[in-house]
């Protein structure tokens, strides 16, 4: 599993991405996917997740339709217009990072030389 | 598909309302969260009581607690920072219109006095008490309230250190005093408790990140 350091920050993108891509979802089926998509690498815990979901919500990137399944009350999600195009600002800002980053671990080639 | 029992949800329901879960909707979702978990251990053949006790420690290790205090932290910085606004927006005007007041005082321009008066009451007795308003909401939230009394003293301090100096202005009864013990708290109060503050966190070990 990653450590909390590394994960900081790209709960957000993740999230928005996972929305962006599966539609409407709640918070257990978010928490299931991400663990699915990541090989259990990545544990969204709910500490993390429902106080991201309300954010979300504030800022207007997400929707709630609420549903009773019995006694259950589900709060389902759904990104709105605003959501989308911030999921595909924040990917392509991670994404521009991770390449970023990826030239300081890729190692140098050897270089021979033969006389 | 297992699907859990009424009574189960009752006792699950009890559980999150036991360990104080303040916000409205998290109830409802940390009960349909925990009964998704449970089912699917059930489904792998454990015992609702078992499934509860192994969901309860993926969910929260630390205590739902701990969920109810992050959610706490993203509903206050939200508050915060709308109410954050206009009162620090209302206490810029204040103090600017004190601040112009003085520059037509000196220049012996017309309304003065009334700049100094309404700026000072806007930001002794309006912008102060909100400030150390939200100062103390803000670290009750938080769940690190200090004492009432030192939110009030520390009130009390800078209003008396603000409006001591328009009060002397306006000649107003007993003036000289008022000015003078404003002048004595800057001194031996507030000074000292500011330069002592900014000595410790500057020599505070700094945290590696």
């Amino acid at each position: 599993m990653y450590s909390k350091e590394l994960l900081r920050g790209t709960l957000n993108t993740l999230i928005l991405q996972v929305l962006k891509q599966h539609g409407r979802m709640y918070g257990y089926e978010i928490a299931q996917k991400v663990k699915e998509l990541s090989d259990e690498r990545i544990l969204l815990k709910e500490g993390s997740l429902y106080p991201i979901l309300h954010k979300l919500e504030a800022e207007g990137h997400v929707t709630v339709q609420d549903e009773h399944i019995g006694k259950r009350l589900r709060r389902y999600y759904v990104l709105t217009e605003a959501g989308k195009s911030e999921a595909a600002t924040q990917v392509s800002e991670l994404q521009a990072f991770m390449e970023t980053v990826r030239r300081f671990m890729d190692p140098l080639p050897d270089l021979q030389f033969s006389i | 598909m297992i699907a859990l029992t009424d009574q189960q949800l009752d006792f699950l329901e009890q559980e999150i309302q036991l360990r104080g879960i303040s916000h409205p909707h998290l109830g409802d979702q940390l009960l349909d969260h925990f009964a998704c978990g449970i089912e699917r251990e059930m489904e792998g053949g454990l015992g609702f009581h078992e499934a509860y006790h192994k969901v309860y420690m993926q969910v929260c290790p630390n205590g739902l607690e701990e969920i109810n205090q992050s959610m706490s932290i993203v509903i206050l910085h939200q508050k915060y920072h709308r109410m954050k606004k206009f009162v620090f927006v209302f206490g810029f005007f204040a103090a600017f219109a004190v601040g112009i007041g003085y520059i037509f005082k000196t220049q012996h321009w017309p309304r003065a006095n009334m700049l100094i008066l309404m700026g000072s009451i806007a930001f002794t007795f309006v912008f102060l008490p909100l400030y150390f308003g939200m100062k103390f909401m803000a670290d009750k939230e938080l769940g690190r309230p200090k004492p009432w009394l030192n939110y009030v003293g520390n009130l009390l301090l800078v209003m008396a250190l603000t409006f001591a100096l328009p009060y002397k202005q306006f000649n107003w009864p007993a003036s000289d005093w008022v000015f003078l013990i404003g002048q004595l708290l800057l001194a031996f109060v507030l000074f000292p408790k500011v330069f002592l503050g900014w000595y410790r966190k500057f020599n505070a070990p700094q945290i590696a990140q």
